[in-house]
């Protein structure tokens, strides 16, 4: 097990050498240039030409690779273009707040996805399975950001149910913290909520085919006994997975609920540093993200041995 | 007395895209107190059908459209769902065919037994460990205390198989609805888990009705045979009168479809080629209007093409349902 962990631990660095080769070309292939974001377009040449020497913009692409990653490997992501600030202080002070979102929205979507889709599976092709999967399309199809603008206007403008606006961190006052969370969470888990109740539903319905289903039952358990502890905990090893990849989806798709719902999270900083051509904070930000994903992933591996027994390290 | 379980002319039907489905077209037979009894026929003639039927748990789309089933005197079609499952695996319980994939891989044997006893007795956990490893010593399944915390991936075929059995008998039945439990089994352990399962249903006075092809285990260990075909009971007796004298056309060709092993005395006999019944079982959804095997049977009659033959009593316990079998008045 131990060594399971760092076998994978290990893994990772060739995968975030690839990330980061990845994330540098992409974030330099992005027209414009951040010294003339800095002092604007009409400025002195020669100005323009300091300010990326001092960035160290003028060297070739793959010397300034070298450099980034080389520092990267003990730690330093580097200093912000735009506010000096070292990139990754910046990170550990935005991204508690997206960790709390994105994991407050995967919370909500299991709490809904999970049962939906065990009953959607119990009613198979009846009129309760097919409102389910109607709801779970419309999930899957609308966009976040006019989930999250619909919400503000319903929830927070007509009904006063949530703040509009404003943001306490849940670490300062909790429930003050969560009242301003809640509509945010839901945005965003709610195409999560969708992808895993489908995902439950189909599982459930491979799983209860199986003659052990059939066993149980026979063994005059109640159909709840059956359906939620001998089919769900075998239906449970694929849906964790898509849970896995799902909580990548989230980690991308807070960037715009945190711009919707004007939250101080990482990835609303992401968006600023791309319109200002941050070159460090964007790479930081993104290869931070990877390797939190890196780690989710890792978790769920850990965690299918718990559902699947036969699963070996 | 009333016999452990009455079948009366039990339909279930499966309503499929295609059509209906008769997989049990009227059977009837019955199973005595502490009797064995198997139920032979080809694949898909509704043995398992049967079974399941028995604890109404018929898988979708089929349903039960006709029929009583009287377990000791109770008639089970009237019995409520709650009722119902407060029979499963208490009064009447069910071995599958396939031990790979009939305990769930991802519980402990030790759950699963505990489980079945629990779900049905007032136990503690302690109580109903002490229970289970009884009862995996009296199948023989070796270390019994540390099986309890394995996992069914853990155990072999043959031994996935008796704690089925165990788990089977835990609570002493009065039925106990056998599915081929053997036929997945390597031929070296089918005879031992055979004989383990006969051994503690004996033990705890459980009829058995055994559903098998091998018409050897039938020799072996029944008390009586039910022979189907096609949803329908052809024959029934004692073993003996199904292997001396087997009535209908259907048994006569199972019995000869069986391969023998000649003694060096005969050797000098010119070797006979294995008998093969010619044809196909009729399509579930278009049986044809007589009896399902004329289409098959080398000697029927013009009646036999159309009219459903009922059975025939040939004796006590021997009935066929044969037109040729016809008895006078």
């Amino acid at each position: 097990m131990l060594a399971y962990f760092l076998k994978r631990t290990v893994l990772m660095v060739p995968t975030l050498l690839l990330v980061a080769l990845m994330v540098f070309l992409l974030v330099h292939l992005i027209p414009g240039d951040p010294a003339i974001v800095m002092v604007g377009a009409e400025a002195d040449p020669a100005a323009i030409e300091n300010i990326r020497r001092s960035l160290g913009l003028d060297q070739p692409l793959p010397i300034q690779f070298i450099d980034w990653f080389g520092r990267l490997l003990s730690g330093d992501f580097g200093k912000s273009i735009t506010s000096g600030i070292p990139v990754l202080e910046t990170i550990l002070e935005r991204f508690p707040t997206t960790l709390v979102l994105t994991t407050l929205a995967m919370l909500f979507s299991v709490a809904i996805a999970i049962p939906s889709g065990v009953l959607a599976a119990k009613f198979r092709n009846t009129g309760k399975d097919y409102l389910f999967m109607l709801v779970s399309l419309i999930g899957v199809s609308v966009p976040g950001f006019w989930l999250g603008l619909m919400g503000l206007l319903v929830f927070s403008v007509q009904l006063g149910w949530f703040p509009s606006s404003g943001y306490v961190p849940v670490w300062q006052d909790f429930w003050q913290g969560l009242n301003y969370m809640t509509l945010p969470s839901i945005t965003l888990g709610f195409f999560m909520a969708a992808v895993v109740a489908r995902m439950t539903r189909s599982s459930m319905l491979e799983v209860m085919r199986l003659e052990y289903v059939t066993h149980a039952r026979a063994k005059g358990l109640s159909e709840w006994t059956v359906l939620l502890k001998h089919a769900l905990k075998n239906a449970f090893a694929p849906t964790l997975t898509t849970i896995g990849i799902q909580y990548g989806m989230l980690l991308g798709g807070a960037v715009v609920t945190e711009t919707v719902f004007g939250l101080p999270g990482l990835g609303r900083f992401v968006v600023q540093s791309i319109y200002g051509r941050d070159y460090p904070a964007v790479q930081g930000c993104i290869l931070f993200i990877a390797l939190v994903y890196m780690f989710v992933n890792l978790a769920v591996d850990v965690l299918y041995k718990v559902f699947d027994p036969r699963v070996k390290f | 007395m009333f016999p452990v379980l009455k079948i009366d002319d039990l339909q279930t039907h499966f309503f499929t895209r295609t059509g209906i489905a008769k997989a049990i077209d009227g059977v009837g037979f019955h199973i005595d107190k502490g009797e064995i009894v198997c139920v032979v026929g080809e694949s898909g003639c509704g043995k398992s059908m049967t079974a399941l039927s028995v604890l109404r748990l018929v898988p979708h789309p089929g349903r039960i459209v006709g029929g009583e089933i009287w377990l000791d005197g109770q008639n089970l079609m009237a019995f409520s769902e709650r009722e119902m499952r407060e029979v499963r695996g208490d009064r009447v319980s069910m071995i599958f065919q396939e031990p790979m994939v009939s305990l769930n891989p991802a519980f402990t044997i030790g759950n699963q037994l505990i489980e079945a006893v629990r779900v049905h007795r007032k136990a503690s956990r302690a109580e109903a460990w002490e229970r289970s490893v009884e009862m995996l010593r009296r199948v023989d399944l070796p270390s019994p205390e540390a099986r309890m915390n394995a996992y069914p991936h853990e155990l072999s075929g043959g031994m996935r198989q008796r704690v089925m059995i165990a788990e089977a008998l835990l609570l002493d039945p009065v039925l106990l609805l056998a599915d081929e439990p053997t036929t997945a089994l390597d031929v070296t352990v089918q005879a031992q888990v055979l004989d383990v399962m006969v051994r503690a249903a004996r033990e705890s006075g459980t009829a058995v009705m055994m559903i098998t092809h091998n018409l050897a285990v039938v020799s072996e260990i029944a008390d009586r045979v039910v022979v189907m075909y096609a949803g329908r009971v052809v024959e029934q007796g004692t073993t003996e009168e199904i292997f001396t004298r087997p009535a209908h056309p259907y048994t006569q060709g199972l019995l000869r479809a069986i391969p023998t092993l000649s003694t060096a005395a005969e050797d000098d006999a010119p070797r006979q080629p294995l008998y093969e019944m010619g044809g196909l079982v009729p399509s579930l959804t278009d049986l044809p209007p007589g009896c399902a095997f004329c289409p098959r049977c080398s000697a029927a009659i013009d009646l036999c093409a159309a009219q459903k033959p009922p059975a025939f009593p040939l004796g006590e316990t021997h009935a066929a349902a044969c037109w040729l079998r016809r008895t006078e008045g």
